[in-house]
């Protein structure tokens, strides 16, 4: 028999050969003393291996690797993605932290958004300043923060507009669409427009019993705020999402 | 399918490949900061159904050749008077690691990595070529270099350990024939 090779040895000791090879590796072996010692070699490299290595798996980790990095950045390409990724996030329990850093920029808009959400949503007969029926609703919010407003079909899971209304948010106009179901739940989706935004960013952030999902798209920023469920939530913000594109 | 909490799950693991290949506590440690950042933020690319170890792994090693290639990162041979010293500690075990870790230094990048993926981490050959982007047979040829490089070379460690060892021995022995003449 000729000698074999070096690759057969290797990846006998990782178990690696079907039960053809290994029998031949064996037979060999049985007759070979010093390609035993190559295996036994090859062996003791391994078990060496871990002997230098195996304590860094009980050491503590350090905080900062497992500090979740604070907002998810992608392009809006794989904005769809990653809201799956949320959803999976939060269906296993994973919450962000109220103390999770949230970038200075996103502050503002969420802010304004969760305050004109507990505050007009409240409100019977004053809950919009434009009603939905009023042909003049979105040209008017339109023109006012300098892009187009489009009022998303949320019909389907059984929202539907009620109008809305033109806000301040700092010295900058802002403009707030309410939409409500059958049983009279209101949701709320905030458009504001900014400086320096980050694009293609997609958060999450809850705050006294509200949920919002926000995101950016070049200089302006939506945030979806309702009493509902984060995973019915995720749905509608997807779908606004798409509905903006 | 994986979370976050998943990926915390293998932070010791990344962490032990990480602290072989980059050999520094912090660096190995910022390596598996980065790769852990983007996971996160290549989430996306993550299908379901694929193993989670083996994609970070994956993330992991392209961070390591994307800083071996910015910083030339050259493997680093320990101090001759450090290596002196730590052969005449004359523990058979201890003076073993120390031969691999001096000899695993002397790997280069391509051997090191795909030793460490085989033999410390223990991924199968599919999983490697996954990781490493190779076809399974080059895992199987590689890798059979690399641990035969390290053969070679710890085959030199315990040689030239023995010499030290011998010379020690001789000083020793001198100095005990000085005494002896000094005390006579």
């Amino acid at each position: 028999m000729k000698s074999l090779s070096e690759g057969l040895f290797s990846a006998y000791v990782d178990g690696e050969l079907d039960r053809k090879d290994q029998s031949k590796v064996e037979a060999w072996l049985a007759e070979h003393p010093e390609d035993r010692v190559r295996v036994e070699d090859y062996r003791q490299q391994m078990v060496q291996l871990h002997q230098l290595y195996d304590d860094v798996l009980n050491e503590p980790v350090p905080s900062r690797l497992k500090n979740k990095p604070a907002t998810v950045y992608f392009s809006p390409q794989s904005l769809a993605a990653s809201l799956v990724l949320l959803l999976v996030g939060f269906s296993t329990g994973w919450l962000i932290k109220p103390e999770t850093p949230v970038p200075m920029v996103l502050m503002t808009p969420v802010t304004g958004a969760f305050g004109a959400h507990a505050i007009y949503t409240r409100e019977k007969k004053h809950a919009v300043e434009v009603k939905a029926e009023e042909a003049h609703l979105l040209p008017w919010l339109s023109k006012r923060l300098g892009r187009g407003i489009a009022s998303p079909n949320l019909k389907k899971f059984g929202f539907t507009l009620l109008g809305g209304r033109l806000m301040t948010e700092g010295r900058k106009p802002a403009a707030q669409l309410m939409y409500q179901n059958a049983t009279g739940s209101r949701l709320t989706l905030y458009v504001s427009r900014g400086e320096k935004h980050n694009p293609g960013s997609f958060d999450f952030k809850e705050q006294d019993g509200l949920n919002a999902f926000y995101w950016q798209d070049r200089q302006t920023t939506f945030v979806l705020v309702g009493e509902l469920e984060r995973s019915l939530l995720l749905e509608m913000a997807e779908s606004t999402y798409h509905q903006y594109q | 399918m994986a979370n976050w909490q998943a990926i915390i799950t293998e932070l010791p693991a990344l962490r032990r490949y990480a602290r072989a290949l980059a050999k520094d506590v912090d660096r190995a440690d910022d390596l598996v900061q980065l790769t852990v950042e983007k996971a996160v933020r290549k989430w996306s690319l993550y299908s379901q159904g694929q193993k989670l170890r083996p994609w970070l792994f994956q993330i992991l090693h392209n961070q390591f050749i994307d800083e071996f290639r910015r910083e030339r990162l050259q493997p680093t041979a320990l101090d001759p008077e450090t290596l002196n010293t730590k052969a005449d500690q004359n523990v058979a075990v201890t003076s073993l690691r120390i031969d691999l870790e001096m000899a695993i230094k002397q790997l280069s990048k391509d051997h090191l990595d795909i030793f460490l993926l085989a033999s410390l981490e223990e991924f199968s050959y599919k999983e490697i070529g996954k990781i490493l982007r190779i076809p399974v047979g080059t895992v199987m040829s590689r890798l059979a270099r690399a641990r035969e490089q390290l053969r070679t070379l710890m085959t030199s460690y315990r040689e030239s350990n023995t010499n030290v060892k011998v010379l020690n021995q001789t000083f020793r022995n001198r100095l005990t024939d000085i005494d002896k003449e000094g005390g006579t």
